[in-house]
């Protein structure tokens, strides 16, 4: 998966979100977050990467629902 | 009068001597259910829901047996759907828009379609819109109903299984645990707590700081309950990433909609305690119990979030049914802040209150929570609220490592915070941005039934999720129903006698059919009103010990034989009076299909002709006047 391929170096250099995320925040432990992001990542290696070899848009497409409570 | 009515437990010494009843939670909880690959300007969730809920076990099997001789287009099409299945199928459901159609021929109640109960754990499932909705059986432990809750979802995805298995080639369905579509169309996950009715009138209708009190918990609450988003809808200003699912939607603070300007607080008053709506004459066993209806909340998976969900709510309510009540807690406007909290995972939001004080959602939680400490150490909570004492500390604890932004504890915990913690890693690994597809696709398959896709269950095997059941408590309520509420006997009943023999279930009561001395079909209604009540310690001798049915129910207290009941007599049966409403409104219809054959359509021109010109509402406006008269 692309997204494994990349090492660390190469990710901190990632254009970083516009909008508002944790990273924001002002004393939160991001690094410990990114750390532990890894972890998460390889413990959800197989459902992610399915999701993202799949058509995402196409996904997307089918998504819709007639409203709901 | 019920002897738990009158509790005298020390909850009750703590609330100054007023009625208290347990905390008893159901749920109604509505899934996101697509057909992939298949693509329709309505979407296609008609066709998947329906689908899944004829996978599904349950009785009464009145649906397929009344569509079973009617040969108009509707009713084909809905049995086409409940047989074999091909992709014509399917694409003829989804393009003729399944049972939004049928809804639209005023034949049927759109929002409850195919309720059947499951003889295995007491709950139910049927069609809301084009959602399956599971509904948990009662509990009165939240431990419980966390177990309860993936025990559902496991029925619920062993549905999804057999059903994909008769989908030819690539059409597959996909179930997703959440709340919204990311196309505006959001869904509900609905809790319901048994309050005092004297609790659901000052809430409601007498002491409005307590709606504003609840209403200010629950916008603060997210920061444990949210199951995260990526983006925002229904034009709420534009965000990366949200901590609710559902935030986007409140319009308002208080009102009986669901599908619509939803509100924090929904007023609906159904009982599902033997009567379709309160009425202040009543002097039964169960006027004094209400239901709050609960439809806030997101959907979660993370067993901590769910088991803070329901158990922090319940402590909640003892306290508003003692009148512990502090309103210096009241935030001035709940429905902006909710949203306003939403949009900062940062978790720096801050929001005024009444008093002028301005606080974030976890300096207002941890007011909250002090309350509740305090309500909780006078005993407030015994008999009550099970466990209690756990469920504050681990909120305590959750409240704390939020404070400190420890969301490396929390992303066990907490769903929102997993979901960003991994979506977080995915942008910046691959370069993608907050609204790239593939992060909004993630976002979605966070939360996708199927174990191997959905991401959560990926997490829950790898041992990362916090625990607070065992698997052994979530497998037992897959087949088994709680032991300490009406759900036990429900459930014992269904599974005790031939199918055929139940005419209609409900929450508060069954409907049996048998025969009676002179072999002459007659029908008998056992009444389960008392949700507390006919629990394993009171009816499991009984139903051991006797030899027919008749017996069974003469033991349970049922009245004598009735007459079968006719259209009208069988709507004022005790139960559900909207369920009851639409089952007379469905007989009416099937009737007026049978008796004229003008209103047989094949054409979809027709029968759309007939909607707009208003014709599915006649008559309509005698029957409600029926309704409401025999009820």
């Amino acid at each position: 998966m692309r997204f494994l391929q990349r090492d660390r170096d190469e990710r901190e250099a990632q254009q970083q979100p516009q909008q508002q995320t944790p990273e924001a925040a002002p004393g939160s432990n991001l690094n410990e977050l990114r750390l532990a992001g890894e972890e998460f990542l390889a413990a959800g290696f197989d459902a992610i990467s399915k999701s993202l070899s799949g058509d995402s848009e196409a996904f997307l497409a089918s998504t819709k629902q007639q409203g709901g409570q | 009068m019920s002897e738990r009515k009158l509790n005298q437990s020390p909850a009750n010494r703590a609330g100054g001597e007023r009625e208290r009843l347990p905390l008893l939670c159901g749920a109604d909880i509505e899934l996101g259910n697509f057909v992939l690959g298949l693509d329709s300007p309505n979407g296609t969730g008609d066709a998947a829901s329906q689908r899944l809920l004829v996978e599904i076990e349950g009785l009464p099997r009145v649906e397929q047996l009344k569509l079973s001789g009617c040969k108009c287009s509707i009713c084909r099409g809905r049995r086409s759907s409940q047989s074999d299945e091909t992709g014509e199928a399917i694409a003829a459901d989804a393009a003729t828009g399944g049972l939004r159609r049928m809804a639209g021929s005023g034949g049927f109640n759109p929002q409850d379609w195919g309720r059947r109960f499951l003889p295995s754990n007491g709950g139910c499932a049927y069609i809301d819109l084009d959602h399956l909705e599971l509904c948990l059986p009662e509990v009165l432990s939240a431990y419980d109903h966390v177990a309860c809750w993936h025990a559902m979802l496991r029925i619920a995805r062993t549905a999804m299984t057999k059903a994909n298995d008769k989908l030819p080639g690539k059409r597959k369905i996909q179930v997703l645990v959440n709340n919204t579509d990311g196309k505006g169309n959001s869904y509900g996950s609905h809790l319901d707590f048994l309050v005092t009715r004297r609790t659901w009138n000052n809430i409601f209708q007498r002491k409005m700081h307590y709606m504003l009190y609840l209403a200010s918990f629950q916008a603060s609450s997210i920061v444990f309950t949210g199951q995260g988003k990526v983006g925002s809808e229904h034009d709420a200003p534009p965000v990366a990433f949200q901590i609710s699912q559902r935030a986007d939607f409140f319009e308002t603070l208080t009102g009986v909609q669901t599908t619509h300007n939803r509100p924090l607080v929904n007023s609906r008053d159904e009982p599902l305690c033997g009567r379709g709506r309160y009425r202040a004459s009543d002097e039964s066993e169960t006027a004094s119990m209400a239901r709050l209806h609960v439809i806030f909340f997101d959907n979660t998976l993370s067993q901590v979030a769910c088991l803070l969900k329901v158990g922090v709510m319940q402590i909640m309510l003892a306290m508003i049914e003692a009148e512990r009540v502090n309103p210096d807690l009241i935030l001035d406007d709940p429905v902006e802040t909710v949203v306003s909290f939403s949009h900062d995972p940062t978790l720096e939001a801050r929001a005024r209150l009444v008093s002028g004080r301005e606080v974030t959602a976890v300096e207002l939680q941890l007011l909250f929570l002090e309350e509740a400490k305090r309500f909780v150490a006078d005993g407030g909570c015994e008999g009550i609220v099970p466990r209690a004492e756990e469920i504050l500390a681990l909120w305590e604890d959750t409240l704390l490592k939020l404070a400190a932004k420890d969301f490396v504890a929390l992303a066990a915990r907490l769903d929102w915070v997993l979901k960003l913690s991994v979506l977080q890693q995915v942008i910046g690994k691959a370069g993608l941005s907050w609204d790239a597809p593939q992060v909004k696709h993630l976002d979605h398959m966070y939360s996708s039934l199927d174990a191997a896709e959905g991401i959560y269950w990926a997490y829950e095997r790898s041992g990362i999720i916090e625990r607070v059941i065992t698997e052994e408590q979530t497998e037992r309520f897959t087949s088994e129903p709680p032991g300490d509420t009406r759900a036990w006997t429900r459930a014992m009943l269904l599974r005790s006698v031939e199918p055929e023999a139940v005419e209609d279930v409900n929450w508060d009561f069954i409907r049996f059919k048998l025969k009676n001395e002179s072999n002459r079909s007659v029908t008998r209604t056992l009444d389960l009103a008392s949700p507390l009540r006919f629990t394993r310690a009171e009816t499991e001798r009984i139903l051991e010990e006797a030899e027919s049915l008749g017996q069974l129910l003469d033991a349970l207290g049922a009245p004598p034989a009735e007459k079968p009941p006719g259209r009208m007599q069988a709507a004022s049966a005790p139960g559900n009076g909207n369920s009851q409403f639409w089952a007379a409104l469905f007989n009416r219809q099937l009737t007026a299909w049978r008796d004229e054959p003008s209103l047989e359509l094949d054409a979809d021109e027709e029968l759309d002709e007939q909607v707009i010109a208003g014709d599915e509402d006649a008559g309509d406006d005698e029957l409600i006047d029926d309704f409401e008269n025999e009820s």
